[in-house]
């Protein structure tokens, strides 16, 4: 993907060049408030006249693109219309892949139909205003901090539910100020500052720990990716490879479905044997680096099941540096994880 | 009573209002979009007429109408007939002296109608029409009443141009401020006082729905 905006607002300058080698589906977007991200998504969706945008996109130039749908606090709900009459109109003059009461039900709206749109609360209007995207049938999704009114279990939810309902090929941006819903949905993640953009490339290359050398404001987390297998009193049961593992899930993800858990690297601990810890997650894996992350503190990294798991470990602590490449580990977790 | 007066001023309000309304929503429109330094030269040339003695433009307009002008010839052309002391001569007459009443409110109403509304119900690919229709309109709804009734009632309330224009043509030009202005002449103070009567209710109602209108809605803009 090639994807080049320039934008000149004022004082503020923008030139913001995002380049992947795989075709991202999905690309979350963060940086610090002002650096430009919303002015990016807004060019692209063509709401600023005379800026600037080139690129490529699977083959499609993205200044030609049609069907360009923000989700944002600047795509206000019609006022004189209720939420039943927005949803509506758009529905009539678009083309839906699916009936207009299953994206309702996808965005949680069904219990909203009636209402008028200064009675919803914020996170009622970011679902009203996601209901109404899809129904233009997006080509290219942009998501301005579309759910930053809702709670996490609702978020992740709605998340999952529209993974599942974009075809493969509608992709999406989607700026976050939480690093969380980035990681649960995308497969991208570029950091802009300053309206430009500093690192583009695959999430699991921009959360590494070499990776952090040039980009410490992202958070050290692990991705691993695993299916439900059973589920009891509030409590997922996730294959990873052989191993079993367990997490309490708010979102109530069904059996059967592939998950991501996300493990912050400072809740994960390090054994060089298999002890009794209790209550306690525990995957087995060989140590591939230890890299200093800060001062004090080294990151670990091992291979578990073929996937990689990191743990930020105290670096004066003198086991850490006996630790060898290729050596077998263990490394524990609590059960109260994020999962999406 | 002049049942034909009074009948003959809500005709002349009315088809005056229509017109403005017609006129002044485009003229408005593309005021409220359009930024150029000489944006402050039109906005005076619409507001001129609150400002104007109306005999001024009712003597500009008497000889725009004579049979020898540009305007007049042409009326005498199309028609077969002539323009000035006639009922469509008060018609062009009102729509030019109450332009300014119609097109304020409804530049108020579209200046503050956000970008945002228009750019997303584009980005939803709603069409024009529909845009118009179902987003613009409706949030402009409350403007669009006042900007007629005060249409309405400032045509109802002319005096002056109809004086240079019109002249006293029972059933073509006399309306009820110039009867009156004929019933006093003639010392017929009880017929006067019942014109005068009507014009000040009728007035005074008016002004009292559109104030109500303005609190209901909340609206920035005063009516006057």
């Amino acid at each position: 993907m090639e994807c080049h905006v320039t934008a000149q607002a004022g004082q503020f300058a923008l030139d913001i060049a995002l380049s992947t080698v795989a075709e991202p589906g999905w690309l979350g977007i963060i940086g610090h408030s002002g650096a430009g991200k919303s002015t990016f998504l807004q060019t692209l969706a063509g709401l600023n006249a005379g800026f600037n945008v080139t690129g490529r996109w699977h083959d499609k130039d993205l200044s030609q693109l049609e069907n360009v749908v923000l989700v944002s606090a600047q795509t206000p709900l019609f006022p004189a219309l209720n939420v039943a009459g927005n949803l509506e109109l758009v529905a009539r003059h678009n083309q839906q892949l699916a009936s207009v009461n299953t994206i309702v039900a996808l965005c949680e709206c069904t219990a909203l139909m009636s209402r008028q749109t200064n009675e919803l609360s914020g996170g009622e209007l970011q679902r009203v205003k996601l209901a109404r995207a899809l129904l233009a049938n997006p080509a290219l999704l942009l998501l301005d901090e579309s759910f930053s009114a809702m709670d996490r279990a609702l978020r992740f939810g709605i998340l999952q539910k529209l993974k599942a309902y974009l075809s493969p090929h509608v992709k999406v941006i989607m700026v976050s100020h939480d690093i969380n819903d980035i990681i649960v949905s995308c497969d991208h993640l570029s950091i802009i500052e300053s309206g430009r953009c500093v690192a583009c490339g695959p999430l699991s290359e921009m959360l590494n720990p070499a990776a952090h050398d040039t980009h410490v404001s992202l958070p050290l987390i692990s991705v691993l990716h695993g299916e439900v297998k059973a589920r009891n009193k509030g409590v997922s049961q996730i294959s990873i490879g052989k191993t079993s593992v367990n997490v309490v899930d708010e979102s109530a993800i069904p059996v059967g479905h592939s998950v991501r858990l996300l493990l912050p690297a400072s809740e994960v601990t390090i054994a060089t044997e298999n002890s009794t810890v209790l209550h306690t997650n525990c995957l087995q894996g060989i140590v591939q680096s230890v890299v200093s992350y800060s001062a004090t503190q080294s990151a670990v990294t091992m291979v578990c099941e073929g996937q990689e798991l990191v743990a930020l470990l105290d670096s004066y602590d003198n086991r850490i540096n006996a630790l060898q490449e290729g050596q077998w580990v263990w490394g524990y977790f609590s059960g109260q994880q994020t999962l999406a | 009573m002049e049942f034909s007066a009074i009948w003959l001023t809500l005709k002349l309000a009315g088809l005056s209002t229509l017109l403005l309304m017609l006129v002044a929503i485009p003229v408005s429109w593309w005021l409220s979009r359009w930024n150029s330094r000489f944006k402050a030269v039109v906005q005076a040339c619409v507001a001129l007429p609150l400002v104007l003695p109306p005999t001024v433009l009712g003597f500009y307009l008497l000889l725009a109408f004579a049979p020898d002008s540009l305007i007049g010839e042409l009326w005498l052309t199309v028609t077969g007939e002539r323009l000035a002391f006639t009922f469509e001569a008060l018609v062009f007459g009102s729509v030019i002296y109450s332009f300014p009443f119609a097109v304020q409110p409804l530049y108020a109403g579209f200046t503050q109608l956000h970008p945002h509304y228009l750019h997303t119900a584009k980005m939803l690919n709603l069409p024009w029409y529909v845009r118009l229709q179902r987003v613009v309109l409706p949030a402009v709804r409350p403007s669009l009443l006042i900007a007629a009734g005060l249409s309405f009632a400032h045509t109802v309330g002319e005096f002056g141009v109809v004086l240079m224009i019109g002249g006293n043509i029972p059933g073509e030009t006399r309306v009820v401020s110039i009867a009156l202005f004929d019933q006093v002449e003639s010392l017929n103070y009880s017929i006067a006082h019942q014109l005068a009567a009507v014009l000040l209710v009728f007035s005074l109602c008016l002004l009292i729905a559109l104030y109500w209108l303005q609190g209901q809605r909340r609206l920035k803009w005063n009516v006057m």
